[in-house]
């Protein structure tokens, strides 16, 4: 009998409550699902992909990246292969601060290539996020000093709208 | 009757069993402290097993690679297990960066940030023994545990520290970013200022940003470079050649600007002296009677005093006088007494 009496209270809590649940469920799947929906309709992101190609190159370059105020996440990305002489690659912040560096260097220069000695190449690779980074231009600056090699930059900008 | 019979075999059993744990910890306690830079590195497959040691001889050559800079590297036995013999190294404390490559990678790759990170940097010596061991995932480096040599150890700590400036720009607001950025570096210099280790403290203040803030906490870096006034090495030298001059040496150098215009300005005004006095005297250009007649007329003397006192008539006089006027270049007598 008691048993009994337990099972009526289970099932009736179980009726009671079970649309609550239901709702609730549907309530946070919606939520999430109009939340992605506002994502995909604010929020916009844009990719520039920069090469260089060097060769016995001395030449300072600067590639600048504009960031306006919507922009919420920058991600930069430097990777540079050489196989001969020295660079060097700085990210600055539109207020000059420097955010990030790094310098490579092959040891063996271009005479010694071309007298058949094996090249020897040399990697870099910098990967920098910022979130709702300062609005304004960032300056990538690269210093080689006879520099044979490429340099790809890469930047994503994830904005809201 | 049993019992006391197995009692000499059971004395010996559990002696045999104390020699070996105690042989084993030994083993263990000496394996510990042999010089060396060794542990285990648990890889994904993207990476070549294969682990490189440089040298890095200052803190601004922390990002700089080159296969120059190199001085060591180990294979990863199947288990991971890699050791580098350090016998080599400078009896001084000294920066090296343990880092490996991705398959088809040259060995001389250098990658910072994001979840491919693949160094770290230690200090040691050719004395200490240094055991490293990571928790597989990415970055390989970040869960990285350090035993053994007491000032790696700290390094780890303050690369620890260091790796939440780069976590503040992944979680919450920019505002709370810089808030917490500005923290760390705080941190870090209170590492700085406390740690006994002169290699440990600059690596500290390196990570803290001090170029930005030494134009505003100029006291703490004076008292710093007060503290480690001894100190040698590469690192302190290019520290201290990065931090801007003494103001005492800037006045030094107006001081000599100042002193080399006074020296000029002697010179010329004495050379200028004695071309003045090189130049042509005008009395030289009167005759002899004219001085004579001009003398007088210092006197005082009239003309008809000067005739009478030549004994030459008083046009005569008049003639010299207008002559000696325009040799002079005067035109009154009492210019001519003055003169």
């Amino acid at each position: 009998m008691k048993t009994s009496i337990k099972i009526i209270v289970l099932v009736m809590f179980l009726l009671g409550s079970g649309p609550t649940l239901f709702a609730q469920r549907g309530s946070n799947s919606n939520s999430n699902h109009n939340s992605n929906h506002n994502n995909n309709h604010n929020c916009s992101s844009s990719s520039t992909t920069k090469s260089i190609s060097l060769e016995d190159s001395s030449k300072n370059e600067s590639v600048t990246i504009s960031v306006t105020d919507e922009v919420k996440c920058l991600n930069i990305g430097v990777s540079s292969n050489i196989s001969s002489g020295a660079l060097t690659m700085e990210i600055y912040n539109p207020e000059g601060d420097k955010q990030g560096n790094f310098s490579v260097e092959s040891e063996l220069n271009s005479s010694s290539s071309n007298t058949g000695k094996s090249s020897e190449t040399v990697c870099g690779q910098l990967n920098k996020t910022f979130k709702e980074p300062m609005k304004g231009d960032w300056v990538i600056k690269l210093k080689p000093k006879k520099v044979t090699g490429k340099v790809q930059i890469h930047s994503h900008q994830a904005s809201s709208n | 009757m049993k019992n006391e019979t197995n009692l000499p075999y059971r004395s010996l059993l559990s002696f045999g069993a104390f020699l070996i744990l105690f042989q084993l910890a030994i083993g263990q306690s000496q394996g510990e402290h042999t010089p060396g830079i060794r542990g285990k590195l648990q890889l994904d497959s993207i990476w070549d097993p294969v682990v490189y040691l440089s040298h890095i001889p200052t803190l601004n050559d922390m990002y700089h690679m080159s296969t120059g800079m190199i001085i060591s590297e180990a294979s990863l036995d199947s288990l991971g297990n890699f050791s580098f013999a350090t016998d080599y190294l400078s009896e001084d404390d000294q920066l090296y960066r343990i880092h490996i490559s991705k398959k088809g990678a040259p060995m001389g790759s250098l990658i910072i940030g994001g979840d491919e990170e693949n160094h770290m940097f230690v200090v040691g010596n050719k004395y200490s023994s240094i055991v490293l061991e990571n928790i597989p995932g990415n970055p390989p480096f970040t869960p990285v545990e350090i035993q053994g040599y007491r000032p790696a150890q700290e390094l780890r700590e303050v690369d620890r520290i260091y790796t939440y400036v780069d976590s503040t720009h992944f979680k919450g607001s920019s505002v709370k970013g810089e808030f917490v950025t500005k923290a760390i570096y705080e941190k870090l210099r209170f590492v700085a200022d406390t740690s006994s280790h002169s290699l440990v403290s600059l690596y500290a203040l390196h990570r803290s940003k001090f170029e930005t803030n030494y134009p505003i906490n100029k006291s703490f870096y004076e008292g710093y470079l007060k503290k480690w006034k001894g100190e040698k090495s590469n690192y302190f030298k290019t520290f201290r050649s990065q931090l801007p001059q003494e103001s005492s040496k800037d006045y030094t150098a107006y001081i000599l600007i100042g002193l080399a215009f006074f020296i000029l300005g002697f010179v010329l005004n004495h050379f200028l002296k004695r071309k003045k006095k090189k130049g042509p005297n005008p009395i030289q250009k009167l005759s002899v009677q004219e001085r004579k007649i001009l003398e007088e007329i210092k006197q005082g003397r009239s003309n008809k005093e000067i005739s009478e006192t030549f004994n030459i008539g008083l046009s005569t006089v008049k003639s010299h006088v207008s002559s000696i006027y325009t040799k002079l270049n005067i035109k009154s007598r009492k210019e001519a007494m003055d003169f």
